[in-house]
C-alpha cells in the first residue's frame, strides 16, 4: 500500500512539476506520500523561491530585488513594494486554480504579504512579521501565527492521491511565498547590516591600534588600565568605547642616555629607564587611527658611569607613542636621554643628511 | 548561492591560526551529518557553510609583546645591580609569557578574559566583526561555541542585539541565530558584574547569562537565536564550577514550552580517550550522537522538534550503536582521575576554579 502511495504521489508531484533540479525531484519522489515533511525537504533545499527553483515567479522576484538594500523610502521602495506585491499576486492567481478546502490557508499567507506591504508603506515596525518570522522552523512560520499549515499534514489513501495532490500544490505556493518574502525582506536590510559590520570594524580596529600602536603595556601596567577602563565601561552599562589615553606605571625600558659631565668615553651609553609613573593620551580619528598622541612621565635612569650616581631622576616626554625624550639631573649634572626609537630615528636623520652630502659632491 | 553559515568559536588552548581551528571540526561535522539519510536530500555542502572565528591572537599578542619588550630591558636588570627586585622578577616572568605551557596558553587566557576588561573588550571587538564579516549574505546562521569561547560568544552577542547596544546593533527579527549551541559552556562562571548608569541604576541584567538578550524565544523579534542548546559532559570538571543551569521557565514559559527552544544536553559516554583533557574536547563532544543530532535537528528545523529531519527510530540506532562502542564499564579509570577535578557548580572561589583549570590542562598529556 506505501508503494502504491509513493507512485501514485510521485507521478503526480513530476506532472505537477517538472522544472525543478534533480535534488528537488528526489525529494518529491521519495516524500511525495508526506507533503508535509516534503515541501519541508523542498524549502529547506531551496527548491521553493530558492536557487532550485525555476518557477517564474521566483525569477521575476530574485530579479527584482538586485537593487534593494534598503527600506528607506524613495531609495529602493519601489522595488520592495513591487517585488511583494508581486508576491501577493503570485498568491491570488495560484490560489484560482486550487481546492476550496485549501483557500483559508492560501488567503492567510496573502494576508500576511499584505499586511507587511502595508506597514513598510506607513514605515511601521514589521517586529514579528520581518525576516525571522517568515522562516520556517518545525511546524509553522515563526511570526505568522494565523498561516496553519495543518491542512497540507495530510495522508493519502491509494484511493485519494488527490489529497496529496492538492496538499502538494497549495503547500508549494505557500512556502515558496514565505522563501519570496524572506529573500526580500531580507536584503532590504543590506543597509543595516553594512552599518552594523562598519561600526564594528571600526571599534576592532581602535582595539588593534591600543594595543599594537600605543605604548606598549607590561601586564601589571595592563591591569591598572584595565581597572580603569573597567571603572568607564561599568558607568557605560558594558558599552564603553576604546580608551583614549593610558596610565604608564613602573615601566622598564631601554635609552641611549648623553651625560655632558661624565667622563669621556662613556658620556653617550644606553641606560636602563624606569618610568614610575606617567600619562599618555591620544584622540581617535574617525577612521579609528591614532591621532596627536602625547604624554609625560616621571622616570628614573641607570647607568654605570665613573664618578657619577647611578640613579638618575628626571621627566620624559613622549611623541606619536613611539618616541621618547628626557632630561634627567642629579648632583647637578644634567643628562639627556633619547628612546632607542627616537635615537634610531635622529641617527637616520644624521645618515640621510651625510648620503645627501655625498650625493651633493662636497664629500670626500 | 546563500548557505547556512555555522561559526564555530573556539576556546583556551595553543590554537596558532584561524586555520588550524578550522581544521578540527571541518571534515568532522559533514561526516557525522552525512551519517543519516536526510543528508541524500539536502547535501551538507550544498546547505552549509562552515566558517571559523579565532580570537587567540589577541592574548598571543600580548604574550608576544611581553615577551619582546622584556627581552629588551632584562639584560640591563641585572641583578645586584640597577634590579634584583619585584620590578625584575616581574619582567622575568613577562619575558616567558610566551612559553607554551598551560599555564601561559589556557589559565593565562581565562585570566586575561576575566580580570582584565579591556583585554576581553578587544577580544569580543573582534569576534563581533568577525561574526559580522561571517554572516554576509548567508540564508541563516548559527554558531558552535566550546568553553572560553561560550563566554566570549555571550557578551559579543550582547554587542550585537541588545537594546541599549551603541551604534551597528542588529534587529534580532532580521538577524537572529537559528541555533546557538554551547559547548561546555562557562559563560556563568566567567560573567561580569557591577553595570550602573550615570545614575547608579544597576544594569547587571545586560550582562548576566540568565537575563542578558543571549537566550532563545518563541516570539521571533525577541532573544537572540531560536534554540539554546546547552551541552555538557557528566565528567568534564570546566563547566562545573558556577555550571549555566537556568531555571525550568527560562527565559520565558512561553519559550520553554516550544519544543527545541532550550535544550539542556548531558551525555556521559566516553570515547577511547587517549589523554585526561579529552574528555573537554569539541571533537569529543560533537561525536556523540546525543550531540550532534539534536544539533542537526536545531540547524535544519523540520517537522516537530526537528524530528522530521532526523527521525526518532535513526536517532535512537546512532545513539545504541555509539553507547555499545564505548560502554562505561571501559571509562572507569577516566571518571576516577576526573573525579579529583571536580568542584561544586556552585562554587565562585577563583583561587580553586583556576587552581582546577591549570592542574587539569596541566595534566593534559597524563595517559
Amino acid at each position: 500500500m506505501r508503494a502504491a502511495l509513493r507512485i501514485a504521489a510521485a507521478s503526480l508531484a513530476f506532472i505537477a512539476w517538472p522544472a525543478l533540479g534533480q535534488d528537488c525531484k528526489a525529494i518529491e519522489t521519495k516524500l511525495g506520500n508526506d507533503p508535509l515533511r516534503m515541501l519541508q525537504f523542498l524549502y529547506f533545499g531551496k527548491c521553493l523561491g530558492g536557487e532550485n527553483d525555476s518557477e517564474s515567479v521566483t525569477g521575476e522576484i530574485n530579479e527584482l530585488i538586485r537593487q534593494v538594500t534598503t527600506r528607506a523610502p524613495g531609495t529602493a521602495g519601489n522595488a520592495l513594494e513591487e517585488a511583494l506585491k508581486r508576491v501577493s499576486d503570485y498568491v491570488s492567481t495560484s490560489a484560482r486554480e486550487r481546492e476550496t478546502r485549501s483557500q483559508p490557508l492560501l488567503a492567510a499567507i496573502k494576508t500576511e504579504i499584505d499586511s507587511v506591504r502595508e506597514k513598510l508603506t506607513k514605515q511601521e515596525p514589521l517586529v514579528d512579521q520581518d525576516v525571522v518570522g517568515w522562516q520556517w522552523q518545525d511546524t509553522r512560520f515563526r511570526g505568522l501565527p494565523d498561516v496553519n499549515v495543518a491542512s497540507l499534514n495530510v495522508m493519502c489513501p491509494p484511493s485519494e492521491p488527490k489529497l496529496c495532490a492538492e496538499a502538494s500544490a497549495t503547500g508549494k505556493v505557500v512556502f515558496r511565498a514565505a522563501a519570496l518574502v524572506t529573500r526580500t525582506l531580507q536584503l532590504s536590510l543590506t543597509d543595516e547590516y553594512e552599518q552594523a559590520l562598519a561600526a564594528a570594524r571600526l571599534r576592532k580596529a581602535k582595539w588593534d591600534r591600543y594595543f599594537d600602536e600605543a605604548r606598549v603595556q607590561f601586564f601589571w601596567e595592563l591591569y591598572a588600565n584595565g581597572l580603569r577602563y573597567g571603572r568607564e565601561n561599568r558607568k557605560a552599562g558594558g558599552f564603553a568605547e576604546p580608551p583614549h589615553d593610558q596610565i604608564i606605571l613602573l615601566h622598564p625600558g631601554v635609552g641611549l642616555e648623553y651625560v655632558n659631565d661624565a667622563p669621556s668615553g662613556s658620556r653617550l651609553q644606553a641606560a636602563l629607564v624606569i618610568e614610575l609613573i606617567g600619562y599618555n593620551r591620544w584622540t581617535w580619528s574617525k577612521q579609528g587611527k591614532m591621532e596627536n598622541a602625547f604624554g609625560a612621565s616621571l622616570i628614573q635612569s641607570y647607568s654605570d658611569r665613573a664618578g657619577l650616581a647611578s640613579a638618575r631622576p628626571g621627566i620624559m616626554v613622549h611623541f606619536q607613542n613611539k618616541y621618547s625624550l628626557a632630561y634627567t639631573r642629579r648632583d647637578g649634572v644634567d643628562g639627556l636621554m633619547l628612546s632607542i626609537d627616537l635615537a634610531k630615528l635622529v641617527t637616520k636623520v644624521e645618515q640621510d643628511a651625510r648620503e645627501k652630502f655625498k650625493l651633493g659632491g662636497r664629500g670626500e | 548561492m546563500p548557505k547556512h553559515v555555522v561559526l564555530f568559536v573556539h576556546g583556551v588552548g595553543d590554537l596558532q591560526s584561524a586555520k588550524e581551528w578550522q581544521a578540527s571540526y571541518e571534515e568532522l561535522l559533514p561526516e557525522l551529518y552525512n551519517r543519516y539519510d536526510c543528508s541524500a536530500f539536502l547535501p551538507f555542502d550544498e546547505h552549509f557553510e562552515l566558517k571559523p572565528i579565532f580570537y587567540n591572537d589577541e592574548f598571543d599578542g600580548l604574550r608576544k609583546q611581553w615577551a619582546k619588550a622584556a627581552e629588551d630591558v632584562l639584560p640591563l636588570m641585572t641583578p645586584g645591580k640597577f634590579g634584583g627586585g619585584v620590578l625584575t622578577q616581574l619582567t622575568e616572568w613577562a619575558e616567558g609569557a610566551d612559553k607554551n605551557t598551560a599555564l601561559r596558553t589556557h589559565a593565562l587566557d581565562v585570566v586575561l578574559y576575566r580580570f582584565f576588561p579591556n583585554v576581553a573588550a578587544a577580544v569580543r571587538a573582534s569576534v563581533h566583526a568577525q561574526l559580522l564579516a561571517g554572516i554576509k549574505g548567508a540564508d541563516r546562521w548559527s554558531v558552535i561555541a566550546h568553553s572560553l569561547g561560550t563566554s566570549v560568544v555571550h557578551d559579543t552577542l550582547v554587542w550585537m542585539f541588545d537594546p541599549n547596544a551603541p551604534k551597528g546593533r542588529l534587529p534580532a527579527s532580521g538577524f537572529r541565530l537559528e541555533a546557538l549551541a554551547m559547548i561546555a559552556n562557562v559563560s556563568r562562571a566567567l560573567e561580569s558584574h557591577g553595570y550602573e548608569d550615570e545614575d547608579g541604576n544597576e544594569l547587571g541584567a545586560r550582562w548576566d547569562v540568565y537575563r542578558s538578550v543571549v537566550q532563545p524565544n518563541a516570539k521571533p523579534s525577541k532573544g537572540v537565536c531560536a534554540s539554546f542548546l546547552n551541552v555538557w559532559h557528566t565528567w568534564d570538571p570546566i563547566p562545573l564550577p558556577k555550571q549555566f543551569k537556568p531555571a525550568s521557565d527560562w527565559p520565558d514559559a512561553a519559550t520553554r514550552a516550544s519544543e527545541g527552544a532550550f535544550l539542556d544536553i548531558e551525555i556521559g559516554e566516553f570515547e577511547n580517550v587517549r589523554k585526561l583533557t579529552s574528555v573537554h574536547d569539541i571533537d569529543h563532544y560533537l561525536r556523540n550522537p546525543s550531540v550532534h543530532i539534536p544539533l542537526f535537528r536545531r540547524l535544519i528545523p523540520i517537522g516537530e522538534g526537528g524530528r522530521g529531519l532526523i527521525p526518532d527510530a535513526e536517532m535512537k540506532k546512532a545513539v545504541d550503536k555509539h553507547r555499545a562502542a564505548n560502554p562505561l564499564s571501559e571509562a572507569k579509570q577516566w571518571i576516577d582521575k576526573l573525579k579529583d577535578f571536580r568542584l561544586s557548580d556552585e562554587e565562585r572561589g577563583w583561587e580553586k576554579i583556576l587552581g582546577m583549570f591549570l592542574d587539569y590542562y596541566a595534566n593534559r598529556q597524563r595517559k
